[in-house]
């Protein structure tokens, strides 16, 4: 064996471990932003679930409002089936903004719901809906930071999918796509929504 | 047999079983050059075979081809690619495995009834055992299976499948977890991990082989050269045989590992829940059920992972003994004093098991049903009744590392309970889990110093993060100091779910909070390395001795020495030593920031310096007649980072 010949075979293996290294970081990064999904996901079904209560009991005290209470019922269910035609693919740009767009709805519908309230001193003070309005708050504050851990994690997917030498391997490893960030369109309206309550 | 000899042995038989995969991969290295070669010179000289006129000049002439060094050389690199692709990809976490087996992920905040059962479950078990608590995963599949995966204590997975959470009751599927949780405390989930990367690289032969003998097939029909084709196939044919005897022998030592564990995991169960009936109960519905089978490509990669074995019916012959990753479930059931009371296979079950041991392979590892009698019945009466802490012995304190009893058990359901619910609700999500540590570290400072940390978390975190702690520090301002400990373990699967910048900035702002007043406590260091950042036990060997960790022990137990009255150290020091048996100098510093680096070096002690080691520290700690809850608290965490988790005990 020639020393050319073995200095040949060590650039392959480095090259060969340096492939593996990209596809396994790949996987591994696409994996973590999955895995992020599934945090939001636990969080908005937990405020899905808290909204239909919340409405429950405002709607005894808001007879003339049926509008904004059906409103809010509306949005809540078309942002349900977003987020679970979403958490079947959270790498997905499309279902992303669908379920970010189905969100801002809400946020609005819910905004309008609050300002509602406000006008009903009554409501405001019952023990029920103080209680709703604390853990609805309460998961308002899990889903942003459960947002924030994986638009993170999207970021570092995309980072390192798109740097070279990265780049040249990841269509070939089958990660031509970029993941979308999941931004809420209202989200000022959103941060505002837990506010109320105090 | 106690923990530590046990951990030893799953450390030799690591060893052992890296040097019978050695053997298998030298095997397949040899063939596989000698298949290319052969193929190779086919091709180059025609007149090859012609030349060498008989057989022995065929193969002398094989055997002086340089190509032949060349094929072992590329071979033995492919066969190291492939179990290095396989290390790196299930980069030493349980997540990894549990995603390719389409498990997802529950989250402690689930509205879903039967995953906050398991959760609750996992999470008593954890704590009666010392352990963090795990990432829970539930898998697609109405069969009941289970397995455990994970490299260290901080990153330990458990996965139980859709079929085990709704045809198994509380009792049943408790019995299951238990099985999988002394898999985690004797270090099972480790060697497994191994054992998947190792058997990767040979099984890459056999798949590279496929390619090449489909490939031959898809040119037939367009490539002229039949002749050529049909060589490629013969390769390919040729490398898929070699590959499936690697994978074959690779299958023996793991089926041979994997059959003797789940006896003793199953009689540790029993140990745990005392209620051999919920194990037995399992796996008759196991027996009963139509199989255990799950539903993903890579569930016979991870085969031996599983609570029961995948194939369950089937023909029974001479091999699939030889190949079971577990035993046959009868056995398991008959050894847990139940009777199938149906009768199904009727398989020779002692032939199978004399032919596996008549490979040689069980022999270290047999554990014959009489000493796992002795698990069950000689410990759980060493084990003193929670409340008798004037009787806590060293020797018992070692007895229950890694065998939690039930009394373990019934003493964390209890302290869970005692525990506020508010802060156990703040351990189900990183956004409260964050504020709760933060909480934590405040109440562990001097009260002089809380308005200048609120001040810095005022700054520094977000405005809804400062009102959640201030939520929450009514409770906190309750706990006494020995619920630290269950509290962090609880938030430990939360805290993971933080990215990595979120990580770094609540790493930030727990690290200010401790330098507030300008000193590191045992407390505050104890939530650091607990919840902010652990030390990781080593990956590579821990073959040190008490020896070559003098200085890091002089540190230790100067520390420990510090905690008590200075008149009673000195006769401390010389029971320590005897426990030793080492002379303990004063090193020149004592601190916590000694101490911390000296953990580094003290994690990569064997198991068998171990329990010494616990021992002279537990005799330093209640040689005085007084048990502080610092000195607990030092021991406990001594205890986890040498990856020997102390059952919970009310009140310890």
């Amino acid at each position: 064996m020639g020393s050319s010949g073995l200095t040949t075979l060590a650039i392959l293996v480095a090259f060969a471990l340096y492939c593996i290294y990209i596809f396994n970081n790949l996987v591994k990064l696409k994996n973590q932003f999955e895995n992020g999904f599934s945090q939001i996901e636990v969080q908005l079904k937990r405020r899905y679930d808290l909204i239909p209560n919340l409405v429950e009991t405002a709607k005894a005290y808001l007879k003339h409002e049926s509008e904004t209470l059906e409103a809010v019922v509306k949005a809540r269910n078309a942002a349900a089936t977003e987020l679970s035609a979403a958490s079947q693919n959270p790498g997905d740009s499309g279902q992303i903004q669908a379920l970010a767009g189905a969100e801002g709805i809400l946020g609005q519908a819910m905004g309008r719901f609050n300002m509602v309230m406000e006008a009903h001193p009554e409501l405001k003070a019952n023990t029920t809906m103080m209680q709703l309005t604390e853990e609805l708050s309460s998961t308002e504050n899990r889903v942003s930071f459960a947002r924030q851990a994986f638009n993170d994690a999207v970021m570092s997917y995309n980072i390192f999918r798109e740097s070279f030498p990265a780049n040249i391997f990841a269509g070939l490893f089958g990660h031509n796509k970029k993941a979308a960030l999941l931004e809420f369109e209202d989200s000022a309206q959103i941060a505002q929504a837990p506010k109320v309550s105090f | 047999m106690n923990f530590f000899e046990h951990q030893d042995k799953a450390r030799k038989q690591s060893t052992r079983l890296l040097f019978l995969f050695l053997l298998a991969v030298s095997a397949v290295v040899f063939f596989t050059a000698i298949v290319i070669t052969g193929t190779l010179t086919y091709f180059q000289t025609q007149g090859f075979l012609s030349n060498a006129s008989s057989h022995m000049g065929y193969w002398t002439a094989l055997l002086h081809n340089p190509i032949l060094l060349w094929s072992l050389l590329g071979t033995l690199i492919f066969i190291v690619l492939g179990s290095t692709f396989k290390a790196l990809q299930l980069g030493g976490n349980g997540i990894q495995v549990a995603l390719a087996m389409n498990g997802k992920h529950v989250h402690p905040d689930t509205h879903n009834p039967d995953h906050q059962k398991l959760l609750n479950i996992i999470t008593e078990m954890a704590l009666a055992s010392g352990n963090p608590v795990p990432k829970v995963f539930v898998m697609p599949g109405a069969a009941i299976n289970a397995f455990a995966a994970g490299f260290n204590r901080h990153q330990t997975v458990v996965a139980v499948t859709e079929g085990a959470l709704t045809q198994l009751n509380r009792d049943e599927l408790q019995g299951v977890i238990a099985h999988e949780f002394s898999h985690i405390n004797f270090g099972d989930v480790k060697i497994n991990m191994r054992i998947v990367a190792l058997l990767h690289g040979i099984l890459l032969i056999g798949i590279i082989g496929r390619y090449i003998a489909w490939g031959s097939y898809g040119n037939y029909s367009y490539r002229s050269n039949s002749r050529r084709s049909g060589k490629q196939a013969g390769l390919g044919f040729a490398l898929m045989a070699i590959g499936f005897t690697g994978t074959f022998f690779g299958n023996l030592i793991k089926a041979a590992v994997s059959r003797q564990r789940e006896y003793l995991a199953d009689a540790a169960a029993v140990q745990f829940t005392r209620n051999p009936d919920g194990i037995a109960n399992a796996l008759k519905k196991i027996a009963q059920g139509p199989s255990s089978t799950l539903e993903s490509s890579h569930a016979e990669e991870f085969s031996h992972f599983y609570f029961s074995s995948l194939r369950l019916t089937g023909v029974q012959n001479f091999f699939s003994g030889l190949f079971a990753t577990h035993p046959e479930i009868d056995k398991r059931i008959e050894r847990l004093g139940h009777t199938l009371t149906f009768n199904t296979h009727n398989s020779p079950h002692g032939s199978t098991r004399a032919n596996s041991q008549a490979m040689g392979l069980t022999g270290a590892i047999e554990i014959t049903p009489a000493s796992t009698g002795d698990i069950i019945d000689q410990n759980t009466p060493n084990q003193p009744p929670p409340a008798q802490y004037s009787t806590l012995k060293a020797s018992n304190i070692i007895n229950s590392i890694g065998n939690p009893t039930h009394s373990n058990l019934a003493a964390a359901q209890a302290h869970l309970a005692s525990l506020p619910a508010i802060l156990i609700d703040a351990c189900s999500n990183p956004f409260s889990a964050r504020a709760l540590v933060y909480g934590l570290l405040i109440e562990a400072t001097n009260k002089n110093y809380h308005s200048a940390q609120l001040d810095h978390l005022n700054i520094n975190t977000h405005p809804e993060t400062f009102r959640t702690l201030h939520q929450l520090q009514p409770a906190i301002k309750q706990l006494s100091p020995q619920n630290f400990h269950p509290l962090l373990l609880l938030a430990e699967p939360a805290l993971q779910d933080q990215s990595t910048q979120q990580a770094a900035v609540f790493q930030h702002c727990a690290k200010a909070l401790i330098q507030t007043d300008n000193q590191l406590s045992l407390l505050e260091w104890a939530i650091y390395r607990l919840a902010v950042a652990p030390l990781k036990t080593p990956k590579n060997k821990s073959n040190k001795s008490l020896k070559d960790c003098q200085s890091a022990l002089n540190v230790l137990f100067y520390y420990t020495l510090s905690l008590t009255e200075p008149a009673q150290r000195a006769p401390l020091l010389t029971q320590a030593e005897k426990h030793l048996r080492l002379k303990i100098t004063k090193p020149q510093k004592v601190s916590l920031n000694a101490l911390d680096s000296a953990m580094n070096s003290i994690t990569q002690l064997k198991p068998l310096s171990k329990p010494a080691l616990i021992k002279a520290l537990i005799a330093c700690i209640i040689g005085d007649g007084k048990v502080t809850e610092e000195e607990t608290t030092l021991l406990r965490m001594v205890a986890l980072i040498l990856d020997c988790p102390i059952p919970e005990r009310f009140g310890f």
